[in-house]
């Protein structure tokens, strides 16, 4: 919590498919990536998500694990399996624990790294996502 | 009279009397003498033989009947006590020492009696009772298996069990022979495992039996409680736990993340007054991520699923990370806080780096917590090694862990008595106890030493391989 520093016009950093269930968990990130220069897309279940995919195009997914209809593991099963979406990073966010197993799991799956919300302040989320993206772009 | 001044008297007068008849007699001649004499000596023994059956073999035969009488255990019964002479005093001593046996039979039975009542108030109890008690000699022979003990190695109808029943139905990693040798030979005071028999869980308490005159180790007893239900309690209260904190995390973050823009001036500038409020509120929220975060790793011990994985790591990169990391919070509670960097490299350890990191980080934020008393606080982080150890410590100057409070501190929500007046509303109790699981986890060891009013020091080992 340095001194409020003003905010520049951003610009575009890249495109984010952001998968969650939480609506005002959704408006906080929304704002936030926003300010960061991020282009967002939302989606609120597994289902939802994989339409966006294929509608939006985006350069990383957040994903949360519970979600009604479809969780995030099925949904990063599936676009883990995809060819076409196989190099996209996925990253999961989510408040479930942070067991060993989980995180294990969840990188056997092809994510690329597992967030817990609450243990994450937003800066460095968006700081993250900027170097995820730096790394995948150079590919 | 005694029998043989009677028998002399007896004899003297027949004596004299024959001998009177023959001196009287005129004219006596030698063969009809002679005969006379005979028939009369014949005459006086036949009076002496019935003399002496009356008053010798009669008694005597009395004697013998009642003797056999007694011996055949009728105490009741008591000899004739016709004459004063030895015969007559031996049945008089006979009946007296019949009369003490009688007493001391009845001593006897009371004794037996009252110790058939004590053995059998002990064994009703030990029967009785719903703990399963199992009592074994040095060869691990048993001796005794309550009612419980036998229904538990599911032989209820049985008078008692093997050593065998026992240790074929105890399941898991426990060699109950081995665990329990050990005790009944160490003679070690007391233990407790946890095994699991049949479908239901039992803790163990296993101590040395000592023969009470000798006391000599004769043996061990194993009381077998069944803590299933416990169990299952248990289990139940960390699934809520774990699903209720996964749910606080959410509202949690939201207030996190919003906070975090209002304070980074994301959504346009706030006075300073507003800050400090949201300074606090933010930090508030923070305290609370952090006990549900505690919350759910005591519940992740709780499950036995705390399993994170170890990897090679330089661990005075962390003690210097942690110790930067906290000098802001020292200078804040006016705390010196020292780091003594070791002189040489040392070897790495196998830990988990976040988990370990946030150990180190917990105990020495508890060291400049509780020594910032009067602006002298002092924290001491150093870092050593031996050939088989790597050590960590915090040293202090601080309150101390009071006495009554130390052999608690590594449990959950244990929290020092003193330790709410520098700690308000601070901790949740579970700290140290994560901190254990967690450095137990990589084979590691924790401990401390402290006195109240003096300081503590808190350390951590772990295996160099």
């Amino acid at each position: 919590m340095s001194t409020p520093t003003p905010k520049e016009a951003p610009s575009v950093k890249g495109k984010v498919l952001l998968v969650e269930d939480d609506p005002m968990v959704v408006r906080m990130y929304e704002r936030k990536f926003k300010l960061e220069g991020f282009k967002l897309t939302m989606a609120f279940n597994g289902f939802e998500g994989l339409e966006a995919l294929k509608k939006e195009r985006p350069d990383i997914i957040l994903l949360d694990i519970m979600m009604p209809k479809m969780s995030g593991l099925e949904m990063l099963k599936i676009v883990k399996d995809d060819p076409q979406y196989k190099d996209l990073p996925v990253v999961m966010l989510t408040n479930l624990g942070d067991r060993a197993e989980d995180v294990q799991k969840c990188k056997e799956l092809g994510a690329e790294d597992y967030w817990v919300k609450a243990n994450m302040k937003l800066e460095v989320i968006t700081e993250k996502i900027g170097l995820i993206l730096k790394k995948y772009s150079g590919r | 009279m005694k029998l043989n001044l009677k028998i002399a008297i007896f004899l003297t007068a027949g004596f004299l009397a024959v001998l009177l008849v023959f001196v009287m007699m005129p004219g006596a001649r030698p063969g009809r003498d002679s005969l006379v004499f005979f028939t009369l000596t014949a005459v006086v023994d036949l009076f002496l033989a019935i003399y002496l059956k009356k008053t010798v073999v009669d008694p005597v035969k009395r004697l013998k009947a009642v003797v056999q009488k007694i011996g055949a255990g009728d105490l009741t019964k008591r000899v004739e006590v016709g004459s004063h002479d030895e015969i007559g005093e031996l049945s008089a001593s006979f009946n007296r020492m019949t009369e003490k046996l009688v007493d001391a039979n009845r001593d006897l039975q009371a004794k037996v009696k009252e110790l058939s009542e004590e053995h059998g108030r002990l064994s009703s109890l030990v029967e009785s009772v719903k703990l399963g008690v199992v009592m074994v000699d040095l060869r691990l022979s048993v001796i005794l298996a309550n009612q419980a003990a036998r229904a538990i190695f599911g032989k209820p109808q049985a008078k008692n069990i093997s050593f065998q029943d026992m240790s074929d139905k105890i399941k898991g990693s426990v060699n109950i022979s081995q665990a329990l040798s050990y005790y009944v030979h160490a003679g070690k005071p007391l233990n407790i495992q946890e095994v699991m028999i049949g479908e239901s869980y039992y803790r163990l308490f296993m101590s040395p039996v000592r023969d009470i005159v000798e006391h000599i180790f004769i043996g061990a007893v194993v009381v077998m409680e069944d803590v299933t239900d416990q169990k299952k309690l248990d289990k139940m209260r960390t699934e809520i736990v774990s699903v209720t904190s996964h749910q606080l995390r959410t509202p949690a973050t939201i207030v996190k993340g919003n906070l975090e823009m209002v304070l980074g001036g994301d959504v346009g500038k706030i006075s300073k007054a507003q800050k400090e409020l949201l300074d606090d509120t933010y930090l508030g929220n923070e305290r609370m991520i952090h006990l549900i975060n505690d919350l759910m790793d005591a519940a992740k011990i709780n499950e036995g699923k705390l399993v994170f994985p170890l990897a090679p790591v330089q661990l005075e990169d962390i003690v210097e990370e942690v110790t930067k990391e906290n000098q802001a919070f020292a200078d804040e509670k006016h705390v010196k806080l020292v780091y003594n960097q070791p002189a040489a490299g040392l070897p790495k350890v196998n830990i988990n780096k976040d988990k370990i990191k946030q150990v180190f980080q917990n105990l020495i934020d508890n060291a400049v917590k509780y020594s910032s008393i009067d602006d002298k606080g002092r924290v001491e982080v150093d870092i050593q090694s031996d050939d088989k150890y790597l050590r960590f410590a915090v040293k202090d100057n601080g309150i101390g862990i009071p006495k009554a409070d130390q052999e608690k501190m590594f449990e959950r929500f244990s929290r020092g008595s003193n330790s709410t007046k520098l700690d308000p509303g601070g901790g949740s109790g579970l700290g140290l106890y994560i901190a254990k699981a967690v450095v137990e986890q990589a084979g590691g060891k924790i401990w401390f030493e402290s006195k109240e009013g003096e300081g503590s020091t808190f350390y951590v080992a772990f295996p160099i391989h």
